[in-house]
């Protein structure tokens, strides 16, 4: 890329393409297993390899909008989305995505402002921070969930929970797929947050996904299908938005969607052939390790924003040593998952008919 | 043999009538309390699940397996004193209980309000304002309650024979009818319905037994029984313990052989008639092979008069919970002797239609999910879909056989349509299956040219990428800013539709789905 471009898209070398569908891949066997997100590796992926992130960001998001479109048509198939639900959301949602990329063009442009600091870096910082709050949240409490003392009776807190639900707040709208009356306040408010999320770090479905769960109390099948289906349009918002801004690179979102659209099929597979502990196990770990790892990132950050005094030789071994656990915790997790995977797929082949005879019984 | 169910939010209401009734009817009055107590008693762990409903928590899988065992234990309950003789049962959503049993009557009492609150100021020591707040909170809960262990709403009429409001009836008045209404054909027990009942109660036995034995207490197994055979479907995770499931099972009084199938999920198979030696059963066994899924068949004898929402309805049978018909809308018109029978103990002759080979067919490849029949309106079915488990898919087969081609096809179209609407499950028709769900030539078409389309706009995009990369944030793209978002849009989804559906596809093929 020349001139004004090549500061803000980077050059695609067959290597660095490899590497981006690469990230596809494992963000969508992730995204596939667990049932949301997906970006939580991508985006920081791309952001390890030189891309903006802000670029990071919009890419991913336009990448969203077309896979929860095929997502969202196979749930609607299985009759697992409550459109009404899911539109409802989105009258806020639209709103924080707007938001949150005002905030992201915002801080983009107000780096390399001929004060020393780099291009882009507030926006990376402000984006890891969200990024490692966020989702170590997340980890902790599926950490927490996994290792409680049987793994299965107790869940996450539910004090917010129950005071919604014993809150009043008319009006209160009755979802019919859903089978939940909530009330439109709340729905409105978390309808934000997660439009927010989805369009600072591009992970809205690990607060819709569970607030639709724990706070509107929707069967969980259903509340993965409204995610996806609230994503499409979260999607479809947030890819307009950064597009009209231009920062939209199209050969990134192709190029996850080579990878990604192969992995999210054989991550969905293995939800259905895997142990449930094991699933939310390798999960909240996977998450804490990209946390971790976008974590090393910061410091480079915070030195090209002059906030933290340090040789500028040092940026180049925290974007490393960023980017090895990321993908050296993503290929881990994807390889923990897809050998689960294969190894189930053929025990379940082989097993399929060993109990089918009937067995008579002493009465 | 009468058996009386009543159902009311308020304790001493229901508790005072089912007293008045038992007396007037000469038999015992069984209540939820009772229940509760054994329960707990036997080690299930009920207070758990009362606390995660109030606390909403998420639906895991230890609580699944204490939500089962605590409804097979109340089952088991209520059918064995049922099976001694009249009984009167009461609690607060006790009307769901013992779905597809003709001859239970099911009653909902509406209390008192201003007796409601009385009782309640009075027991708990509260103002009238906490105790009206109170019945408010307590009423959701029990909705809660309903909608958690039964999956449908503590309220809905059509799960109810008779509704009594005492603000406009007396409770001696109201037992009075009831005891009249316990005379009436319609609610004596039929052959048919003593078979579902014994079904039933050998499903709750298995689930208990399974449920508090050691070898097999921790596993997520799902049992059906159909005249002594039990069927039970296990995970793959849980082919370890499978072998271990005879052991545990022998010995329950009525099992008379044992189908274990290892599914990650199931179908249900609805027609009136079966075959095992039809294309569409290749189809889904086929499918099912590739779905890791049991079968289950659902043999339903369509009505007498009319299409789909229209006609008669007659008996149920079957344990399943995903095939157990509705605790309500069977009448009893097909039954010829009024439900009046002479000898009790002579089974009912009811055709076969093709359930019983298929079935044997599914057991020998390791597939068979459970079997069942009923009868009724379109409506019926709905019911059993919604009162079972969650199925992956619902195939229609072969039905009205007695219409002409034209009509059977339009009738079946219609019937689908119809269950569509009304469940959350996809559901097909069997001419269907081929062309949507099992990979062919037109699925090889489909994804050649998917990827010739795919590759050729990669193809377009990387060779340009320069001039891409300029028409969507270049220099002169604010003179074409609302282009290049439309642009964005209109290739993007188009990529991912493309390329989507051919990895779907191919893995398809490869059998991963």
């Amino acid at each position: 890329m020349h001139g004004p471009l090549g500061q803000m898209f980077i050059d695609l070398s067959f290597s660095g393409a490899l590497q981006i569908m690469l990230i596809g891949f494992i963000g969508g066997v992730l995204s596939g297993f667990i049932g949301s997100g997906g970006a939580f590796f991508m985006t920081p992926g791309m952001m390890n390899l030189g891309v903006q992130g802000v670029v990071a960001v919009a890419s991913n998001i336009t990448h969203k909008f077309g896979k929860a479109m095929v997502g969202s048509h196979a749930h609607g198939k299985m009759g697992n989305v409550d459109k009404r639900l899911a539109l409802f959301m989105l009258l806020t949602a639209a709103g924080g995505i707007r938001l949150a990329v005002l905030i992201n063009s915002l801080l983009f442009k107000s780096g390399g402002d001929g004060h020393g600091a780099v291009q882009g870096a507030g926006a990376n910082l402000y984006i890891s921070l969200v990024f490692v709050c966020i989702l170590s949240i997340v980890a902790l409490f599926m950490l927490r969930d996994v290792l409680s003392k049987d793994g299965e009776t107790t869940g996450p807190s539910t004090r917010i929970a129950q005071l919604l639900g014993r809150i009043y707040l008319p009006p209160v709208i009755h979802f019919k797929v859903a089978d939940v009356k909530v009330s439109l306040w709340v729905i409105l408010l978390m309808g934000l947050a997660t439009g927010y999320l989805a369009g600072t770090i591009g992970v809205g479905g690990f607060i819709g996904v569970p607030a639709m769960i724990y706070v509107f109390g929707v069967p969980t099948a259903v509340a993965a299908g409204t995610e996806l289906y609230l994503a499409m349009f979260m999607g479809a918002f947030g890819m307009l938005n950064y597009a009209w801004e231009g920062y939209v690179d199209l050969r990134l979102t192709f190029l996850l969607y080579l990878g990604s659209l192969l992995g999210i099929h054989l991550g969905t597979y293995g939800v259905k052939v895997v142990n449930e502990k094991l699933i939310r196990l390798a999960t909240a770990v996977i998450i804490l390790l990209c946390v971790l790892s976008r974590g090393i990132a910061i410091p480079a950050y915070l030195r090209q924003l002059n906030f933290l005094a340090i040789d500028p030789k040092w940026d180049a071994y925290f974007n490393g040593a960023s980017k090895v656990m990321l993908f050296a915790s993503g290929i881990a997790g994807c390889g923990l998952i897809l050998y689960n995977v294969f190894r189930a797929h053929r025990q379940r082949r082989q097993l399929q008919s060993t109990f089918g005879r009937p067995r008579p019984l002493a009465t | 043999m009468a058996i009386v169910i009543i159902s009311s939010a308020d304790e001493q209401t229901r508790r005072e009538l089912a007293v008045n009734l038992a007396r007037k009817l000469g038999c015992d009055s069984m209540s939820r309390e009772q229940i509760l107590d054994a329960a707990t008693e036997a080690g299930i762990a009920v207070g758990k699940l009362e606390v995660a409903v109030l606390k909403r928590l998420a639906p895991r899988e230890r609580l699944a397996r204490d939500k089962a065992r605590y409804l097979a234990f109340v089952t088991e309950s209520v059918c064995e004193r049922a099976s001694k003789g009249d009984l009167v049962y009461h609690g607060r959503n006790c009307h769901l209980l013992l779905p597809g049993i003709s001859h239970v009557i099911r009653i909902c009492v509406v209390p008192e309000p201003e007796r409601r609150i009385n009782n309640i100021m009075e027991r708990l020591g509260l103002d009238r304002d906490k105790a009206i707040g109170y019945i408010r909170n307590l009423d959701e809960d029990l909705d809660n309650w309903s909608h958690f262990v039964h999956g449908v709403g503590l309220t809905d009429p059509q799960y109810f024979d008779l509704v009594f409001n005492l603000q406009n009836i007396s409770i001696e008045s109201a037992s009075a009818a009831l005891c009249s209404m316990a005379q009436l054909s319609d609610f004596q027990p039929t052959p048919a319905s003593i078979r579902a009942m014994k079904n039933l109660l050998l499903a709750a036995k298995v689930r208990n037994k399974i449920g508090t034995h050691e070898l097999t207490a921790g596993a997520d197994l799902r049992v059906s029984t159909q005249d002594g055979r039990v069927t039970i479907t296990y995970m793959p995770g849980q082919s370890k313990i499978a072998p271990k499931i005879p052991e545990v099972v022998a010995g329950i009084d009525g099992a008379q052989e044992i189908v274990c199938t290892m599914a990650t999920t199931n179908f249900l198979w609805i027609a009136e008639s079966f075959d095992p030696s039809s294309s569409l059963f290749a189809e889904i066994n086929d499918l099912a092979g590739r779905w890791g899924a049991a079968v289950e068949l659902l043999r339903w004898v369509t009505p007498l008069e009319g299409g789909p929402g229209g006609g008669e309805a007659g008996f149920a049978v079957g344990s399943s919970p995903g095939v157990s018909p509705p605790p309500h809308p069977v009448p009893k018109a097909m039954d010829p002797t009024g439900g009046i029978e002479d000898d009790m103990d002579e089974p009912e002759e009811v055709p076969d239609n093709g359930l019983a080979t298929t079935a044997e067919r599914l057991i020998g490849a390791g597939r068979f999910g459970g079997s069942g029949s009923v009868a009724g309106q379109t409506e019926t079915i709905v019911t059993a879909l919604k009162s079972g488990p969650q199925y992956s898919l619902v195939v229609i087969g072969e039905i009205f056989l007695s219409k002409p081609s034209s009509v059977k096809t339009r009738l079946t179209r219609d019937a689908a349509s119809f269950l569509r609407e009304k469940v959350n499950t996809p559901v097909i028709i069997g001419d269907e299956l081929q062309g949507q769900f099992l990979p062919g030539k037109r699925h090889l078409i489909r994804i050649a040219a998917s990827l010739l389309c795919t590759a050729i706009i990669f193809g377009l995009v990387f060779t340009h990428q320069e001039q891409v990369m300029d028409f969507l944030a270049g220099p002169a793209w604010k003179n074409w800013r609302i282009v290049a978002v439309l642009g964005v849009a209109a290739v993007v989804p188009l990529v991912a539709y493309l390329y989507g559906s051919a990895t779907g596809l191919l893995l398809k093929l490869l059998k991963f789905e």
